[in-house]
């Protein structure tokens, strides 16, 4: 009986955090932060070996 | 962020020597793997030399399509994800070059232990003690120049990529341990200090996370920065990218008892990596349809772009060989898998489909950028390497499923008093054709790595520089 209301709890306290999470992740709030990191892979274009042109088309796609 | 900022000057000597290593391991381990397959339609091709058995070359295969391969695909695409996403120059000074070498030495040692009949018997953990202790001083060391790069990153997210590139390090070094402890008795042999069912458990706990870890985290890792980055335009949703990121990790670590069904394990634990197996269609569906939909209102660019054709059709070899996984799972339909070519079929699903095409597409963006040429040296030759791949892996994956339903159902089959239908020769020969047409599908797969492979060398040598960084110069990667 004991360990079964340890499992019981164990999945529980998952269930919570997993649902947490994706409230937390998906709060309107930090909507921006998120689109922010989604550039990241590009934020560097500038400054190597990618042109201005290619910089634009990232956004225009990002609307 | 500001585009006036200083450059950090990028260190890619290593990623330049590991993504090379990919092509070349690639082709040697592919190769044996042809060899192999050739050596089941004719058994005269072992030479009746005992280094040339299937025993032995078998393992060989595994550990350098798995290891050589993809390790150096990973290690060289997570130097450069890394320090591009962290805009860092990568940390750990000597450090780096001896995880290129290091790693290149357990290859090495692997290549000539193996076939010699070295081997732990641990299911892609053969290798014996001394070369485990080197593989983790490497990976130790791999993981201080990641993580140390991590630290010197200019703003305050890491991005996604970073993450399942980490999880697949950490998680990878917690599986060797475990799994690899030993009591050696001489150089080159050694007993695991677990025996019977618990072994089972251990052994199929780390080759479940290696497919976990290893073959899915990392390449998650290359997919998360190489898609949207070929695509140019930033993944379809990071927030779900995260929700996929802890759902995965999550749920993984469970699944391995599924490769145990209707053994000695417990029934219980049979019974949970088989609902863990189902789970994990949400998370592995959610990340696919991630990648996948990063090109919605833009799919006209997979009409032009062979690499980047390459990186959406792994996803969705990725997406299929994800769905059959947990299919195989479920302990009924697995009663008809086990122990047949259908595993094997749904492996290289896996492998040549997701991981094999992802890496192919991440070399063909790399090489252009580490190389500064303006581009791949032959557009049309990725495209025939595209294709190559594709009917070479679906050729090897159909013939896979008709061998293993074949085998599954003759091996079941019995008479009205009991006794078997088949003797398993008989489920031998009727596999005999399969056997061919696996054969030719691997072979086109392995023409299409050398296609890739004279594309990056003329390339390295020959290839068009890249001009000034201030003229707009049009570049495919």
């Amino acid at each position: 009986m004991d360990q079964d209301n340890l499992r019981a709890i164990a999945t529980l306290l998952v269930f919570i955090t997993f649902i947490s999470l994706s409230v937390s992740v998906f709060r309107k709030s930090r909507k921006s932060y998120f689109e922010d990191a989604a550039l990241l892979p590009f934020a560097d274009d500038d400054i190597s070996r990618k042109r201005k042109s290619d910089a634009k088309d990232v956004e225009s796609h990002n609307e | 962020m500001d585009s006036q900022t200083q450059q950090p000057l990028y260190d890619y000597r290593a990623v330049k020597m590991f993504t090379v290593m990919a092509v070349v391991w690639g082709i040697v381990g592919m190769s044996v793997g042809v060899l192999i397959a050739a050596q089941l339609i004719w058994p005269v091709l072992n030479f009746d030399t005992p280094w040339l058995s299937f025993g032995r070359l078998r393992p060989l295969h595994t550990n350098a399509v798995i290891f050589a391969f993809g390790g150096c695909a990973l290690m060289g695409s997570s130097f450069y994800v890394v320090q591009r996403t962290c805009q860092a120059r990568l940390a750990g000074g000597p450090l780096i070059p001896f995880v290129f070498w290091g790693w290149q030495l357990v290859i090495v040692l692997a290549a000539i232990t193996l076939p010699m009949g070295y081997t732990s018997t641990k299911e892609y953990a053969e290798l014996e003690w001394p070369i485990d202790i080197l593989i983790t001083l490497v990976w130790v060391a791999y993981a201080i120049v990641f993580f140390g790069t991590i630290m010197k990153r200019r703003m305050s997210h890491i991005y996604v990529a970073n993450w399942f590139y980490g999880a697949f390090i950490i998680t990878v070094a917690v599986l060797h341990i475990v799994n690899s402890l030993a009591v050696p008795v001489s150089l080159t042999k050694s007993y695991s200090i677990y025996s019977g069912a618990v072994d089972a458990m251990v052994q199929w706990w780390y080759g479940h996370n290696a497919v976990g870890f290893y073959l899915t985290a990392g390449f998650l890792g290359m997919m998360y920065y190489f898609v949207p980055k070929q695509a140019g335009r930033p993944v379809y949703s990071y927030r779900l990218s995260i929700v996929h990121f802890w759902a995965l990790v999550s749920v993984y670590i469970w699944a391995g008892p599924h490769h145990l069904h209707y053994t000695a394990l417990p029934d219980w634990a049979q019974s949970l990596g088989m609902v863990m197996s189902l789970i994990l269609l949400a998370p592995s569906w959610g990340g696919m349809i991630n990648g996948m939909m990063t090109l919605s209102g833009a799919w006209h660019k997979l009409r032009t772009d062979p690499i980047l054709r390459f990186l959406v059709v792994s996803l969705s070899f990725y997406g299929m060989s994800t769905f059959e996984g947990p299919m195989m799972a479920i302990k009924t339909v697995n009663s008809l898998s086990h122990y047949t070519d259908w595993t094997i079929g749904h492996v290289h699903s896996g492998a040549l489909g997701w991981v094999a095409m992802i890496s192919i597409g991440t070399i063909y963006h790399l090489i252009p950028v580490l190389f500064e040429k303006e581009k791949m040296h032959s557009i049309p030759a990725i495209n025939l390497h595209f294709w190559l791949s594709t009917i070479g892996t679906v050729l090897y994956i159909a013939s896979m499923w008709v061998n293993g339903i074949v085998q599954g159902l003759m091996w079941r089959a019995y008479n009205s008093d009991g006794s078997l239908t088949y003797s398993f020769a008989e489920s031998v020969v009727a596999s005999h054709p399969g056997y061919i047409v696996r054969f030719i599908g691997g072979s086109i797969f392995l023409f299409g790595m050398l296609v890739m492979a004279w594309n990056v060398w003329q390339t390295i040598r020959n290839g068009e520089e890249l001009a000034a960084a201030s003229s707009p110069a049009e570049v495919a990667a």
